[in-house]
């Protein structure tokens, strides 16, 4: 068997009785929500990848047949974004009759849904597409703004999680471009990625970290996940990789103390507050991670804080990226840093006997065996 | 429990995962605390002390042996051969001497085992380059994988065998390009021997949960052998249908071989051992190979592609992989996952 981890309704609503959680007079609001949320099914990670996949291999042919056929002309740009227009509209139109309509589930709904996501695909691209022949694809800002025009107008009415994680990513990248490649804000790169940066990661930990945040809108927080994974991993690449984009050597200090600060924020979280950081094994924490913000290492940090907030938040796919992203971080650190080899292998090895040592000393003070932190 | 509440809508039936609980937090319905105590229920206790010294030791376990090998490979040409080879072989025996100490079913003890795995093949890549053996790359990881099949077989560990597999993966592959003639054959029974030896063990690995070994019970271990198959079968599929009408004695095979992994895969994961992700994966490359087929089929065998083949192939690509997506989620629900 496959079965995700769940339990049965009725056995968690007495659970929940039994320790004061949930009183009688809530209890039968409570039992009607669940079997209001049970109808309503969260594909599984991979059916949204095999979804993902059909829709890609799809748009590619409707592009093709497109540009082939003749019938929209790819050099005016109003008719692109007109065309793109049309798409959406035409996506939007087939959702709303997929929620509406109870006939559509099975087969037909979920060949309805990609098609739905195979439209607003294209009409995304055609859309974004237009806006950069129609305004000059060398004005600043337009790839950006044409993503998050289309991404505001589908957003509220796309059911599709995928489409909802992508666009506001695509629209972070976007900016990420303009900021380092493109110039857009002149010479204060440095300035304009510290402030990219911290609004990345305070719309994540806004979105990600709280319960009360409606399920709708995490994808948002994910996609600002996502945006402050790439420019971990530009920092992390160092001077000879993506720091060459903005034709300047980038501080990445900044990155690195709001990344290390996010972690140790992400640790009291964790714990369940602030002031929990004074407990003895919290505060050995806060002052490794802080440690580790010094050694220049936000690659490192960026999977810990994935590791943190997927073992919290008991989320299997981020904590497997987090598990896949620490040995490639490690890597990018080796070659972005500007040591002689002698020192970088000396600093791993110091690096390594310290948490070691940290590790026996967990054992001495007995914090490997607890059971909650 | 109140009874009208467990009668109410079904509720017996339902099974509550995070999602539900967390769409139930988000609507303010039950608190943050109550959340928690959910998920504690639905998954395991988060146990973060013991957590956080797993993290510790296998991090610093990479980082100190990360700098170890950097130290050598920075150092290499000033290092005398004999004290390379000796620092190898003390790795080694150091690695062995942790599994010794500690005993088997620990995580140090996989660590180690896949450590002395990964370091045998560095001694010998060290020995064949000081003493210039003239070996190829196939012979030294034929010589590899054989020289650690037992370190494998007696620490009886997920992680060892993982490591173990992708070095005699590596050695069969190299074995094909380096000592084969390059061609329609070539392809199709490099890809044939993958299949066959990654199924194999793949079978051995279902026998052995059944009969209640607990080691190669995680479900990544399964995942971690199908994926390499369907990936050859689906290549080979490729191949055969890019050479369509020009069939040569591999081809013949490939024709009953390829259907056969997928219609395999398809009735034990499916019937015998329900996998919901092993099915996704055999999903993807079943829709991939129908949708190149029928793309191969419209277009003469790739000779000529008109407006019409591509509308078509956009609305035929969203009705295979619909299907795909519909019949998945069936058998997820059918089975739980």
């Amino acid at each position: 068997m496959t079965a995700r981890h769940s339990i049965e309704a009725a056995h968690l609503l007495a659970r929940w009785r039994e320790a004061g959680f949930v009183d009688a007079e809530a209890l039968r609001p409570v039992a009607a929500a669940v079997v209001v949320e049970a109808r309503h099914y969260e594909p599984p990670l991979y059916l949204k990848i095999l979804s993902a996949i059909g829709t890609f291999v799809a748009t590619l042919f409707f592009l093709a047949f497109l540009a082939v056929s003749g019938l929209i002309s790819f050099d005016s740009g109003t008719g692109m974004m007109a065309w793109g227009a049309i798409f959406i509209a035409g996506a939007i139109a087939l959702g709303f009759t997929l929620a509406k309509s109870e006939e559509t589930a099975g087969i037909t709904g979920d060949l309805l849904a990609q098609a739905t996501f195979a439209a607003l695909a294209v009409g995304k691209i055609l859309f974004v597409a237009g806006a950069l022949e129609h305004f000059d694809f060398r004005t600043p800002w337009v790839a950006t703004y044409a993503l998050a025009a289309v991404t505001i107008v589908t957003y509220p009415v796309t059911g599709s999680s995928l489409d909802r994680l992508l666009s506001p990513y695509a629209v972070a990248c976007a900016a990420l471009v303009e900021i380092l490649s493109r110039t857009a804000v002149g010479q204060a790169t440095d300035g304009a990625m510290t402030i990219f940066f911290t609004v990345v990661t305070a719309i994540a930990g806004a979105l990600l970290l709280s319960h009360r945040v409606p399920v709708a809108i995490r994808p948002i927080g994910l996609a600002a996940l996502g945006a402050m994974g790439t420019v971990t991993t530009i920092v992390a690449i160092g001077h000879d990789g993506a720091f060459s984009m903005a034709r300047q050597v980038l501080d990445p200090r900044p990155i690195e103390a709001i990344l290390t600060a996010a972690l140790v924020g992400c640790i009291a979280w964790a714990a369940g507050g602030l002031d929990r950081l004074a407990r003895p094994p919290l505060a050995a924490a806060a002052l490794g991670v802080t440690a580790l913000g010094f050694a220049g290492a936000p690659g490192v940090i960026f999977a810990l804080l994935l590791l943190t907030v997927g073992h919290a938040r008991h989320d299997l796919p981020m904590r497997v990226i987090g598990i896949l992203s620490l040995p490639a971080f490690l890597v990018l650190w080796y070659y972005g840093r500007d040591m002689t080899f002698l020192a970088k292998s000396a600093t791993l090895i110091g690096s390594g006997l310290l948490l070691l040592a940290a590790r026996g000393g967990m054992m001495i003070m007995g914090w490997d065996r607890e059971d909650e932190a | 429990m109140n009874a009208d509440v467990t009668d109410d809508g079904g509720i017996d039936r339902i099974r509550v995962d995070r999602r539900i609980v967390d769409r139930l937090s988000a609507r303010g319905l039950v608190s943050p605390a109550a959340r928690d105590f959910a998920l504690d229920l639905i998954e395991p206790p988060r146990r973060w002390g013991l957590w956080v010294s797993r993290l510790v030791t296998v991090l610093g376990m990479s980082l100190t042996l990360a700098g170890i090998v950097y130290f050598f490979a920075f150092n290499w040409d000033r290092i005398p051969p004999l004290v390379k080879l000796a620092a190898i072989a003390l790795l080694i025996a150091a690695a062995v001497a942790a599994v010794a100490i500690a005993g088997f079913g620990r995580l140090v003890t996989d660590a180690a085992t896949s450590a002395a795995v990964i370091l045998v093949g560095v001694f010998l890549a060290v020995f064949g380059q000081i003493y210039q053996t003239g070996a190829d790359a196939w012979q030294l990881f034929v010589g590899w994988a054989a020289l650690t099949l037992a370190f494998a077989v007696l620490a009886g560990s997920a992680a060892a065998w993982a490591v173990w597999l992708a070095v005699a993966n590596v050695a069969i592959l190299t074995w094909w390009d380096q000592t084969h003639p390059w061609g329609a054959d070539f392809r199709a029974g490099r890809e044939f021997t993958l299949i066959a030896f990654d199924g194999a063990f793949l079978v051995a690995r279902e026998l052995l949960v059944e009969r209640g070994f607990s080691w190669p019970a995680p479900r990544w271990t399964r995942f971690y052998l199908a994926v390499p198959i369907l990936v050859a079968a689906t290549l080979t599929g490729i191949d055969l249908l890019e050479r369509w009408g020009r069939a040569a004695t591999a081809d013949r095979v490939a024709m009953l071989v390829v259907p056969t992994v997928f219609v395999a895969f398809w009735y034990v994961y499916r019937r015998l051992r329900p996998d919901v992700a092993v099915l996704a994966a055999t999903a993807i490359g079943a829709a991939v190979l129908t949708d190149f087929a029928l793309f191969r089929l419209l277009s003469s065998g790739g000779r000529s592609t008109d407006v019409g083949i591509l509308f078509i192939m956009g609305f035929a690509t969203l009705g295979i992989f619909g299907v795909a997506v519909a019949w998945l989620r069936s058998v997820a629900r059918d089975t739980g996952a």
